[in-house]
């Protein structure tokens, strides 16, 4: 399948930005996009990655604000925090970096403005890496518009782990037990890299989970004790299909802003050239799915633009199910 | 089936020749490279296979591209400047290229600089042949004549590719006559004349090792 530069740098954009409706919209943010129903929702994934990504659909963003000050009790400000430090890098083109830690201190000082925000929020790292004028004005001029509702919880997997949140609380064995339930068995440092949480905690949380036989543990890893029984009791009739939402936006948002870079030349060859350097990553993201990414030392130059861009937008296409 | 893939892996996986098909998409994209690495401009002058490839003087590949050095472009005229190490932006850029070309490593490489000590053939840079591969790099290829100067010097004392070179060129006796007079600039020493004159006897031009 043939396809030109403009329309993979636009199916790109609004792909992505319709996997972010989808997922807002299930979590109670009024649009016309389908709710998310396929895939279950990790919150402070989608948060981040619409902070990222918001400035190219500022009602996504704004929806994103909204949906925090009336729901911030749902979120792991900690983990939320961890993801961001997983984005804050610098992309492979000149251009900075891909999304600014000083983001979250705007987005905290225009919670704490509407007084919904009474979790304390972590500290961050201060950089050099500051965030544009553009986002200063966005926040600047953030407005309710009552377009973000408060959550209703009742689809077992898109809204898996705020049902999890609400059996756990907000915290780390969330993640774990999904991780377990949703992936596979894996050792302590495994999982918390995969979840984006304290490694010492994942562990003592699997440690005491052994104790009482949630878990059983064969050469280090992890795996759960009575996952047909679990995914009854959480009113689900098959296995969750598995997706890691942190490293699939980075992976996606990053093509994008490297895209979005003006100063960039706009040629096959050197989207071509980016592609291989998302090569690893989009590759973990497709074993996931079932999708071959094309092994770039096959294709010289600018042939790869082609082979790499359909697969990823067969992946998003595959993000984007609606049964 | 599993032999057929490693097979063609293998196949695919074999480091990329530089020719005539190829040479000017690996130097666009370098050009590419260089912008986004946050180069500046650079001129460069390369001899070797990639210019008679480009130049299509001969059909044949090469593995690497050899730079002489960069090029002044000034208003009395181009002046070659050695270098002893690319820029860094040069560097990385041309890593790129390798990776996305699967060149060998080094492909771009420094490799005749030191030319430039011993001296150029007279009128070397009027004949220098440009070629503008973007805002970011313009190459200057030598010249088939100045390809003859340098294969002669490099064929004198070994007999591989570099002779090959020098008589697919096919340069007329006047142009070997000059080649060799230059080259006797290049190493004084009688030793080397000798081996010169006997180079010249091998190869069927007995008659121009007695005159020089």
């Amino acid at each position: 399948m043939a396809i030109s530069l403009y329309e993979f740098k636009k199916q790109i954009k609004e792909y992505l930005l319709e996997i972010h409706w989808k997922q807002w919209s299930a979590l109670g943010v009024a649009s016309h996009v389908q709710p998310e129903q396929y895939w279950h929702i990790d919150v402070e994934s989608l948060i981040i990655s619409t902070l990222t990504i918001g400035l190219h659909d500022k009602r996504l963003f704004s929806a994103c604000i909204e949906w925090l000050i009336q729901n911030s009790e749902w979120v792991n400000f900690s983990r939320l925090k961890r993801i961001a430090k997983l984005f804050s890098r610098p992309l492979p083109v000149p251009g900075g970096y891909l999304f600014n830690q000083g983001i979250l201190s705007l987005l905290f000082n225009t919670l704490k403005k509407f007084k919904r925000f009474v979790i304390k929020y972590p500290d961050f790292i201060v950089t050099d890496n500051m965030p544009s004028e553009e986002y200063k004005k966005v926040f600047e001029g953030f407005k309710i518009r009552g377009i973000a509702n408060q959550l209703q919880i009742f689809e077992p997997i898109p809204h898996l782990q705020l049902l999890l949140r609400g059996y756990f609380g907000v915290d780390a064995r969330v993640e774990v037990f999904m991780h377990l339930l949703v992936d596979r068995a894996g050792n302590s440092n495994a999982i918390a890299k995969d979840v984006f949480h304290n490694q010492r905690n994942i562990y003592t949380i699997l440690e005491k989970w052994l104790k009482v036989q949630i878990v059983k543990k064969v050469n280090a890893e992890y795996s759960l004790n009575k996952k047909k029984e679990w995914l009854r009791v959480l009113g689900l009739k098959k296995n969750i299909p598995s997706v890691n939402w942190s490293k699939t936006f980075l992976l996606f948002d990053q093509l994008l802003k490297s895209f979005s870079i003006t100063e960039l030349p706009c040629d096959k060859y050197t989207l071509s050239s980016i592609f291989r350097d998302f090569y690893k990553d989009a590759a973990v993201i497709g074993d996931n799915l079932n999708l071959q990414i094309p092994e770039p030392s096959v294709y010289k130059g600018e042939q790869y633009f082609e082979p790499f861009a359909v697969t990823v937008l067969t992946i998003l296409k595959s993000l984007m199910r609606r049964s | 089936m599993l032999v057929l893939e490693l097979l063609t892996l293998s196949v695919y996986n074999t480091k990329m020749k530089i020719d005539s098909s190829n040479v000017n998409q690996i130097f666009s994209a370098l050009n590419s490279q260089i912008r986004i690495h946050n180069g500046s401009y650079i001129a460069l002058v390369i001899c070797g296979g990639t210019a008679l490839a480009t130049l299509e003087l001969l059909n044949r590949t090469t593995k690497d591209a050899d730079v002489l050095g960069i090029v002044q472009e000034t208003l009395e005229g181009l002046k070659i400047q050695k270098i002893e190490k690319f820029p860094e932006w040069l560097t990385k850029a041309a890593e790129k290229v390798q990776r996305d070309f699967g060149l060998p490593d080094n492909w771009l490489n420094l490799g005749p600089a030191s030319q430039l000590d011993t001296g150029l053939p007279p009128g070397f840079t009027k004949r220098l042949i440009k070629k503008n591969y973007g805002d970011y790099l313009t190459i200057y290829f030598i010249s088939r004549t100045d390809q003859i100067y340098f294969k002669f010097y490099a064929s004198v004392d070994i007999d591989d590719y570099h002779t090959q070179d020098l008589f697919s060129l096919k340069p007329t006796g006047k142009e070997l006559e000059d080649a060799a007079r230059w080259v006797l600039t290049q190493d004084v020493s009688e030793e080397f004349k000798i081996i010169l004159k006997d180079f010249l006897r091998r190869n069927g031009y007995g008659n121009l090792a007695l005159r020089i």
